[in-house]
């Protein structure tokens, strides 16, 4: 019926959503034929995504490009798209609109509308045209079984057409929400793995600070040895001190430490000491307790109390601290008469009388048979 | 501009119109009429005789004047309506070569095509001498109900008269043209045709310049000429022969007089209650005794005998406006014969409208066919016919079937193809009898020729296919091709039998009638000379008494006289011969003299 013309691809079948009677009633027609879709989706322009060929658009002939278009479109669907289709009107339209649609065909294909124009290659095509548009023409109008089973046919099958348009719309929809969700998801997911991957690397970059805070101790402890060697003995405790407060567990560092430290301190000591003695042979005294009592707070040897006691004594200030160092002296060595004396004297300036009036008699329990202790005790008696 | 001419050739009367600025006008003859008569003669001479001037000396020499050929057009031999034309015609009908019927006129046979050629040619002159331009295009009209091989035959007719027949239409189609022509109008016609030999019935929708066609009709043997037959011969005649025993049809002159005043009587009757019908001297009763025929014709018994003719129509009618199934907005009335009373009051009772009277009747369908060859030639086509085939087109099958391939009412141009296949083992060729009409046996049905696809290959039976293609172009003119759906491989077609003109018999004519043209043409302008010569020659006469007397007497007046003499001496010798250049000279000379025969009357006189 119709030669093969350029085919146009096929989604739906054929008959797509026609009733299974009328669907085997057209077949049987020679002119029953729907195609599974429409060949124009809603919104496309007439000749939809038709594509021309550039070079059969040139051929030598009297008629314009459009109508060269015309031609090619419709000589290339002839019997491919169906008859409403073709006739550019809706299955719903009466005779009347067929007619109508006829009579422009007729306007536009009929022979003698070519009559002294040169068609070129186009003739047959033309000619092939207006004669299937007349028989489908003549179908319509004269058979209305097959003009009612058509149009239902067509109706159906548009319907069929666009449900599955919406259904390929909402499923697309549909896609697209779960695709949303799942990358919602996933960017979830992502960045969890994210925190654990961080987290993880952060265990990674500090494998085993136990392990490394041992390593670092001992590297301290090593470095204090050193110090300790060269009898730098405050550098060595402050190494010693950092070692174990890396590894508190370890016994050696603190023994260590505990063993550096009294050796430390009494360097820190003499070293206060020293500076003290240093101010106290230029007069400047005040300055000189100062560092004498910082030395006697990193270790307080007895005559180093003693005499720090006895510049506060002479600067009349702080008896109290005097007192405590006087005794802690006097504590470290009970026998020495100087150090009971002292605190005596201490006592007195702080009217402690029953205290100092004590000590005083201990002193010469100790010596008897000394003056001044006597004399102190006579004057103490006086006041 | 190319011209193009619209002829309607009709039974009785033709006409000829073309669109001048837009607008169709039919042309007028020389004797000033709009339609011309469809007659030709023969004179005695061997001279054509086409028109008015035909058949006005058709009584005289009716064996030899041809009317009513468009009857005979594409006709076979064996047909009824040739059969029944034998029997009435006075000219004498012979067989042709193609089974064709043939006319013999003096001592030549013509076919039907060469004598309507001559009225074709005719209507071309007409043209040509009010356009004062060679025309050689023009869409000629027919029945819409003519065959296939009626419509080859008008086709061949314009060809022999040297046109290019651009377009066949059918009458009815063209008439609607003519109404509907320039008019921005959306209806239903129905157009009834009754003219001089044929009837058609058309049902047309016309819709903003597009003229389709639903559905045809017709009786290519049912006109004017039937009106008049029942008349003539169911009336005069046996009237006439019951009064006196002769039968008035014996006599082929008597029989022409009964025609034409039967065909007044029955033109009169349009207008009037009754007419006379008087026709003295009729015929001889043997010896010296003549017989007079003198008869009152009323309308009431012109219709009582005619009625079942315009019955005929009307029940055609029916059948078409059933086939049509649409409302009819208008009725257009088209053809002489729609004059009569009677069948405008059953048109319109069979319609149930006024049919339309602003067109007219005679000239509408050349004013058509005229309409269409300017929209031909126009580039942008102010109206589209979209006609139809009138009749079924088929081939004989098996059991002498007719199996319809086109039906009738199908849109024209249109084709069908039908696969044959073979009968027989290896069999090399097949014969398809294509017939055209409506008849389920096939013979019954006009015969339009038979074809014989040969060179098939050889196979058993049933194998081989033979693709054949049907094709009827906007003309109406069949056409047949065949091919190997195979191989694709064109199969031969050899045409074994037409009725009507071979390919060679119509180049013979039209080649005669290009010779006849030339001879034509020389012969008017020696007929003009001579009427020069004679007009001079009469003028002359006239004053030369008064001359001779003023100038006889005088030495010089006598030799001037003498001169004259011999001047008019030579005049008349010229006048007997055929000599173009001798009248001539003679015209010249007259001239010259009667100038100073003038002279000498103004000055001496």
């Amino acid at each position: 019926m119709v030669e093969a013309g350029k085919p146009y691809s096929k989604v739906f079948a054929d008959f797509n959503g026609v009733s299974p009677q009328d669907a085997e009633y057209l077949r049987a027609h020679p002119f029953g034929y729907i195609p599974g879709a429409p060949y124009r989706k809603p919104g496309e322009e007439r000749f939809g995504r038709f594509e021309f060929d550039k070079r059969a658009l040139l051929n030598r002939c009297d008629l314009s490009i459009a109508r060269r278009k015309e031609v090619i479109f419709l000589f290339t669907l002839l019997g491919k798209i169906d008859h409403f289709e073709f006739f550019e009107i809706e299955a719903t339209d009466d005779r009347k609109a067929i007619k109508k649609a006829f009579f422009g065909i007729s306007r536009r294909f009929h022979p003698d509308t070519f009559f002294k124009a040169d068609l070129g290659v186009y003739k047959p095509q033309i000619e092939k045209i207006f004669r299937y548009a007349s028989d489908v023409y003549e179908l319509m109008l004269a058979d209305a079984t097959f003009r009612e089973t058509y149009a239902r046919a067509v109706t159906a099958r548009d319907a069929a057409y666009r449900a599955s348009l919406e259904q390929a719309r909402q499923a697309k929809q549909d896609a697209q929400t779960r695709q949303a969700q799942r990358a919602a998801e996933d960017r979830k997911a992502l960045l969890s793995e994210r925190l654990t991957q961080n987290t993880l690397a952060r265990r990674a970059r500090k494998p085993n600070p136990v392990k490394e805070g041992l390593e670092r101790a001992k590297r301290y402890y090593e470095q204090g040895m050193q110090m300790y060697e060269a009898k730098d003995f405050v550098r060595a405790a402050s190494m010693f001190q950092l070692a174990m407060g890396l590894d508190e567990a370890n016994e050696t560092y603190r023994q260590t430490y505990e063993r550096v430290k009294t050796k430390a301190n009494q360097t820190k000591s003499d070293i206060y000491w020293g500076r003290g003695q240093t101010q106290e042979s230029i007069g400047r005294d005040r300055e000189a307790a100062v560092l004498f009592l910082r030395a006697v707070e990193a270790y307080p040897r007895a005559d180093y109390c003693a005499h720090t006691a006895a510049i506060l004594l002479k600067l009349g200030t702080d008896t109290h601290r005097a007192v405590d160092l006087a005794s802690l002296a006097s504590e470290a060595d009970p026998q020495n008469i100087d150090y009971l004396m002292l605190l005596g004297q201490l006592y007195e300036s702080a009217e402690l009388y029953k205290k100092a009036l004590t000590t005083f008699e201990r002193a010469l329990t100790l010596a008897p048979n000394d003056e001044e202790i006597k004399k102190a005790i006579k004057g103490l008696k006086k006041k | 501009m190319e011209r193009i001419i619209g002829i309607d050739l009709g039974t009785t009367n033709s006409c000829v119109a073309i669109v001048e600025g837009g607008q169709p006008t039919v042309l007028p003859n020389k004797g000033g009429y709009k339609t011309t008569p469809s007659v030709i003669a023969i004179s005695e001479n061997g001279k054509r005789l086409v028109g008015q001037i035909a058949k006005r000396q058709a009584v005289t020499n009716a064996t030899n004047t041809v009317y009513a050929a468009k009857r005979l057009m594409g006709r076979r031999w064996d047909s009824t309506a040739v059969q029944t034309m034998i029997e009435t015609v006075p000219y004498s009908l012979v067989e042709g070569d193609n089974e064709d019927a043939r006319i013999q006129l003096r001592n030549r046979v013509y076919s039907i095509p060469e004598i309507s050629s001559v009225i074709l040619q005719e209507m071309r002159l007409i043209a040509e001498e009010y356009t004062n331009d060679s025309i050689t295009k023009a869409v000629i009209t027919v029945p819409a109900y003519f065959n296939d091989a009626q419509r080859q035959a008008t086709r061949d007719a314009g060809r022999i008269a040297g046109l290019d027949v651009l377009r066949i239409i059918n009458e009815p189609t063209a008439a609607a043209l003519s109404y509907g022509f320039g008019k921005e109008i959306d209806r239903t016609v129905a157009v009834y045709d009754l003219g001089g030999g044929t009837f058609d019935i058309s049902i047309l929708e016309i819709s903003n310049g597009v003229f389709e066609v639903l559905a045809t009709a017709g009786d290519t043997f049912l006109g004017g000429e039937d009106f008049d037959g029942r008349i003539i011969m169911d009336w005069l005649v046996l009237d006439f022969a019951r009064e006196h025993r002769i039968d008035l049809r014996q006599d082929k002159m008597a029989l022409q007089r009964l025609r034409d005043a039967a065909e007044k009587a029955k033109c009169d009757l349009s207008g009037t209650q009754q007419t006379e019908i008087n026709l003295p001297f009729i015929i001889s009763a043997g010896g010296s005794e003549a017989l007079h025929l003198q008869k009152t014709l009323t309308r009431e018994k012109l219709e009582s005998l005619t009625i079942d003719l315009v019955e005929r129509t009307i029940k055609i009618c029916r059948q078409v406006v059933e086939e049509a199934g649409e409302k009819i907005d208008d009725v257009l009335l088209v053809g002489g014969m729609t004059r009569m009373p009677l069948v405008q009051q059953k048109v319109k009772e069979f319609f149930g409208v006024e049919p339309l009277r602003g067109v007219h009747p005679d000239e509408v369908v050349a004013l058509g066919a005229a309409i269409q060859g300017a929209a031909l030639l126009s580039d942008h086509q102010p109206v589209l016919l979209l006609d139809v085939t009138p009749q079924s087109l088929g081939i004989m099958i098996h059991g002498g079937l007719f199996s319809v391939l086109i039906p009738q009412n199908t849109t024209v141009p249109t084709s069908k193809s039908h696969t044959f296949t073979t009968v027989k083992n290896n069999q090399t060729s097949v014969k398809i009898i294509v017939l055209q009409g409506e008849h389920e046996e096939a013979k019954k049905n006009e015969l339009l020729g038979e074809f014989i696809l040969t060179g098939l290959r050889s196979a058993p039976k049933g194998e081989v296919e033979i693709e054949v293609t049907f094709e009827i172009n906007a003309d109406g003119i069949v056409s047949v091709s065949a091919r190997d759906p195979e191989t694709g491989k064109e199969q031969a077609i050899t045409v074994t039998a037409t009725s009507g003109l071979t390919e060679d018999e119509l180049q013979r004519m039209m080649q005669e009638n290009q010779d006849y043209l030339v001879d034509v043409r020389a012969d008017e302008a020696l007929m003009k000379a001579k009427d020069d010569v004679q007009r001079v020659l009469a003028d002359i006469g006239r004053i030369f008494p008064k001359v001779q007397a003023l100038l006889s007497g005088s030495d010089f007046g006598e030799d001037a006289l003498r001169k004259a003499e011999g001047v008019l001496e030579r005049g008349r010798d010229a006048l007997n011969g055929n000599d173009l250049e001798s009248l001539e000279h003679a015209n010249e000379a007259l001239t010259r003299t009667l100038n100073m025969f003038r002279g000498v009357l103004q000055k001496i006189g």
